[in-house]
């Protein structure tokens, strides 16, 4: 009986070391994991040399709602958010005539390349709009949210194509603002400039 | 025997009413609830003069608390640094054209890539208590990971590095531009 209880209390003590020092390093190893979780898995860096001249945000709403007949009260959330759109000129694709100064007549030519457009990124955040979640009815959650901003992006990406409206409208912008800079430019030199932008439709 | 046919009744009564019940719990549950997207509206448009010389693309894992809720989620990222260089104050008489590089405008934005913000898993710190985070929690995790980001550009270099070559490309533009050296500083 007393070898019985001797050898239950040795394994008691030693079952308790064993879990304190699975915490301990579960714990530390918890720590290295948070640490590592501090650093990004992927990392890109570019250099560019894009001189930005348009930039418009477009939003979106999503909606999501649940009806069930044998429960009470509705499920309803309203979100919206932004996608942010550039018209840029890749100045990498200046050439080295670009820029013709005429001093007799104090006229400055310059040939832009092409004006381009690109989504830089959407908010972050979600905007709720409207909410109406019945008492007995389940809150939307994160990753429910996650699946509604998706959607809407899956969609957004179709209206955004390369003939949509909004890539015109902005293309527009950018290439009206590329006149008006260096115009400016040469004005505060004396020059009148003669612009002409490559792919451009207006003068 | 009236009796009996009676609680039989009522018995088959009840499991049917709780079959029904069960069958549409089941089957209600892998219904998705219905998500309707409006059409796109442009909310902006406006002309700027803004020159970007860093674009950055990270893959972030983020584990953020806020009051008694935990989330784990990967977001991926897109960020740009750019300079403003609208109103530049140049003297077009001077021999040397010289200009001071503006402040660097940081932009942080979720990628449009599919699966762009993935949330792993979300929970209480306490046994009682929602796990679930409302829209505003969710948010203010969001504000810091930006906040978190930015800091991390200055820490690491990116915004030196950026300015570097804002310097450089904004010389090597204006001395194009007015036939003069150009020199950019800090």
């Amino acid at each position: 009986m007393k070898k019985t209880l001797t050898a239950l209390l040795s394994l008691l003590i030693y079952s308790g070391l064993m879990l304190s020092s699975a915490g301990c390093s579960r714990q530390s190893g918890s720590e290295s994991a948070e640490e590592s979780l501090s650093r990004q898995w992927v990392r890109e860096l570019r250099s560019v040399s894009k001189l930005q001249l348009a930039s418009m945000s477009v939003g979106k709403t999503v909606k999501s709602e649940r009806h069930d007949w044998y429960k009470i009260g509705k499920r309803i959330a309203v979100y919206s958010y932004d996608t942010y759109l550039y018209a840029y000129i890749d100045l990498s694709e200046l050439e080295e005539n670009s820029v013709e100064v005429d001093e007799a007549n104090r006229i400055v030519r310059i040939s832009l390349p092409e004006v381009k457009t690109e989504i830089a990124g959407r908010e972050m955040e979600m905007h709720k709009e409207y909410e109406n979640i019945g008492l007995l009815r389940s809150n939307i959650d994160s990753k429910e949210r996650a699946e509604m901003k998706e959607k809407a992006n899956k969609e957004l990406m179709k209206e955004l194509g390369s003939d949509s409206e909004f890539v015109r409208v902005l293309k527009a912008e950018g290439e009206a603002k590329a006149r008006v800079y260096f115009e400016t430019l040469a004005a505060k030199r004396g020059f009148t400039a003669e612009v002409t932008i490559k792919g451009s439709d207006s003068k | 025997m009236k009796k009996n046919i009676t609680i039989f009744l009522l018995a088959a009564l009840i499991i049917a009413g709780i079959g029904i019940w069960v069958w549409s719990s089941v089957s209600t549950r892998n219904k998705e609830p219905e998500v309707t997207v409006a059409p796109a509206k442009m909310s902006h448009l406006g002309a700027i003069a803004r020159l970007c010389t860093v674009e950055l693309y990270a893959e972030v894992p983020v584990l953020d608390t806020i009051g008694n809720k935990v989330i784990f989620g990967i977001q991926k990222q897109r960020g740009r640094i750019s300079f403003d260089i609208e109103n530049l104050d140049i003297d077009p008489t001077a021999d040397t054209i010289r200009v001071r590089l503006p402040k660097e405008h940081i932009e942080i934005y979720e990628s449009t890539e599919p699966g762009s913000w993935e949330v792993v898993d979300t929970k209480h710190l306490s046994l009682i208590g929602s796990s679930k985070m409302t829209a505003e929690e969710e948010n203010a995790v969001k504000r810091r990971i930006a906040e978190n980001s930015r800091k991390r550009m200055y820490a690491d270099g990116t915004v030196k590095r950026a300015r570097k070559e804002g310097r450089a490309t904004l010389s090597r533009l204006l001395a194009a531009f007015y036939n003069r050296t150009a020199i950019v500083s800090d």
